[in-house]
């Protein structure tokens, strides 16, 4: 036993290799011209035949593969002790790495069906300061990964209590908060925005497809095109609208099938400290975030989900403004009386008589003047867009139609954010409301607010208007247009909040 | 014992009663000077380099350019006073104020238990002013979250000391 590990210090599985050969393969996959390009000029450079040369050359790139992956495991040493989690790794350049408790804000596992035949998980840790997930152990046993989540809720125990806690894990999961069926994952499939992220992946790629599939498309469906050009101009259209209705029914099915594949299965539940989740068909992904850690909730209902009469729940955490994916805690489907319960199961006490339903009574509205405001704002578009058009020779009834079509279309849309901006605001926490085609409402607690900006351009000020800006760790949380005393009243009582605070915000 | 005794709103510190501290009056001299300098230079290449022969151009591109020079420095030495006199911060027992703009205002409030770090930063003209700038961090915003310009740089520094050690008294407490 070498010194290291007579400290604690641990190897993750030997199996790790596999997932330490799929990360170079990404990075080589990332840097292909670098890696390949000096690979290829020593097996040149050695003079052999062609297909030596291929041989050599795949098999010198599985070597080194291999043996760098091998390398990895062998020099990634982990060690869980009272403070936090420390890892040591890398091959030529050693990195150090010293994870408090304390700043752990979520625990992420996967198992994939490998790992779970061998009863090992993938973890990674979500910290504060890191864009991405900072700390990362590669298959690692599942009852580690148990013990590390009881290490995290037992240490929230202690400093609450002052009692030393016990060393085995308590595998108590607390309360089912949720749990979705098959019909679910349908309804996620349907309303992820998946399936447009999809259409706009192929988007690109659909020129360099119709030129290659042109050809095959004539020879096969020639004889049926022939037919279609006989047809009346009606049926033609009903040809294009079928195909475009195919093209979308497909989109959706493989929005479906990644809803499966993500959130089968998919359980909630709390211990009242620790909100968790579990899902996936093929490989098992567990979710849990310490409450204390929340910044926002976020609550959105498409017009499809409301069709449902569903929503979707988002928690943030806090993150560095870089990128936040993976930062928050998802809930890709949730009923009404889930978002019922959900002030008491996200803000614990401090949610008591916060409504979160879209339609709760609680909301003020923002003032009439952003109607006025923002009509009058695309009446200025209108205006040059006009004015672009008379430059160009067009009749100028043509252009001054134009001019007064822009605000005029933009009319309904503004008159309906209006309607849905609103702020609603309990003694300990506040929600606003927005949205345009759906709603989008973003919860948070006074008192882990970081900043607060009152804003006010020329426009508001001659109404006595400002618009309201409140800096979280997470996101920034807007009200605009609201009335100036008010603005400032809220704005004193949320500095007064956040300044008498006892409490983390972290 | 812990007490949680109600506040009425109307007792509450009010952002709108503060007095605010104006900012170094050599700012407006700092802002005024960089704008100078930079159009000096705009001046000294266009005629300069037309003299020389450097710049091949029509006689009226430098006639031009200190045209636009002199519309430039009317624009600045009308806005800046204005800009500067829309300035000020204002310190109190826990947070940080900070107002900046003339057509579009801005009000910023910093409370100091939520300060990660600060510090003051003095470029080339600022240096030149004795002025520096103080920079608040909190974990809200992206980069500094409040950039106080002109402040006179023993004064930035006796600021941020202040705000230090308030920030750590607030972690302590808090």
């Amino acid at each position: 036993m070498s010194p290291a590990e007579a400290h604690g210090w641990q190897r993750a599985s030997p199996l790790s290799v596999l997932f330490y050969v799929g990360q170079i393969l990404r990075g080589v996959a990332r840097n292909l011209f670098q890696a390949v390009v000096p690979a290829t000029a020593v097996v040149i450079s050695t003079g052999w035949t062609t297909r030596d040369r291929l041989y050599g050359l795949a098999g010198a790139l599985l070597v080194a593969l291999i043996l760098v992956a091998v390398g990895r495991w062998l020099r990634f040493r982990f060690r869980i002790d009272e403070e936090g989690i420390r890892i040591r790794q890398g091959i030529f350049q050693r990195e150090e790495l010293d994870i408090g408790y304390d700043r752990i804000q979520g625990i992420n596992t996967t198992q994939n069906p490998i790992y779970r035949l061998f009863g090992l998980v993938d973890l990674k840790l979500d910290t504060a300061g890191s864009a991405t997930a900072e700390g990362h152990l590669p298959a690692i046993p599942a009852d580690l990964s148990e013990r590390l989540r009881g290490r995290i809720r037992r240490r929230k125990d202690d400093s609450a209590d002052g009692v030393a806690g016990t060393e085995e894990a308590d595998s108590d999961e607390g309360e089912t908060l949720l749990a979705l069926s098959p019909g679910d994952m349908v309804r996620i499939g349907l309303t992820s925005n998946g399936a447009l992220i999809l259409l706009a992946v192929l988007a690109p790629l659909a020129d360099e497809l119709g030129e290659r599939a042109g050809p095959w498309l004539e020879r096969t469906f020639g004889p049926v095109a022939d037919t279609l050009q006989d047809l009346s101009a009606g049926a033609a259209a009903f040809v294009a609208v079928a195909s475009i209705l195919v093209a979308a029914m497909v989109l959706m099915g493989i929005s479906v099938l990644g809803a499966f594949l993500r959130h089968h299965g998919y359980t909630l539940g709390t211990d009242g400290e620790v909100i968790r989740s579990r899902g996936g068909l093929l490989t098992t992904h567990e979710h849990s975030m310490g409450l204390g850690k929340l910044q926002v909730l976020r609550i959105h209902q498409g017009p499809l989900l409301q069709l449902f009469g569903a929503f979707r729940l988002v928690a943030k955490q806090a993150a560095s403004h870089a990128v936040n994916t993976g930062k928050s805690f998802l809930i890709p489907l949730a009923p009404p009386s889930f978002v019922e319960r959900a002030p008491a199961v996200f803000f614990d006490d401090e949610g008591r008589e916060l409504d979160l339903r879209m339609d709760g009574n609680g909301f003020h509205p923002i003032s009439r003047r952003y109607v006025r405001s923002r009509t009058l704002l695309f009446g200025g578009f209108g205006a040059v867009a006009g004015l672009l058009l008379l430059a160009i020779n067009v009749p100028w009834s043509v252009a001054a139609v134009m001019a007064l079509l822009v605000p005029t279309a933009a009319w309904p849309f503004i008159r309906r954010r209006y309607a849905r901006w609103g702020l609603a605001l309990t003694a300990d926490a506040a929600v606003v409301r927005q949205g345009l085609i759906g709603s989008t409402l973003q919860a948070f607690l006074l008192r882990k607010v970081q900043r607060v900006d009152v804003v006010q351009s020329p426009f508001q000020r001659r109404h006595g208007l400002v618009t309201l800006q409140f800096v979280l760790a997470a996101e920034t949380v807007t009200v605009p247009w609201i009335d100036e005393t008010v603005a400032l009243r809220l704005c004193d009582r949320v500095l007064y909040r956040v300044e008498s605070s006892r409490l983390a915000w972290l | 014992m812990f007490e949680n005794a109600e506040i009425p709103l109307e007792s509450l510190p009010s952002v709108e009663e503060v007095s605010w501290q104006p900012i170094a009056r050599s700012y407006l001299a700092e802002l005024i000077a960089g704008h100078v300098v930079g159009l000096c230079i705009a001046l000294l290449v266009a005629f300069g380099g037309t003299a020389l022969g450097i710049i091949n151009a029509p006689g009226s591109v430098p006639k031009g350019v200190a045209l636009y020079a002199a519309v430039h420095l009317l624009v600045v030495a009308v806005w800046s006073p204005l800009s500067v006199r829309h300035r000020g911060y204002a310190l109190r027992e826990h947070d940080l104020l900070y107002r900046v703009g003339v057509l579009r205002r801005k009000l910023i409030a910093i409370p100091f238990n939520r300060i990660q770090h600060v510090e003051t930063t003095s470029g080339v003209t600022e240096r030149l002013f004795g002025l520096a700038t103080l920079v608040v961090y909190t974990a809200g915003g992206s980069g500094g979250d409040l950039k106080i310009r002109g402040l006179e740089t023993d004064q930035a520094h006796r600021l941020r000391e202040h705000v230090l050690r308030r920030a750590g008294q607030a972690d302590e407490s808090g």
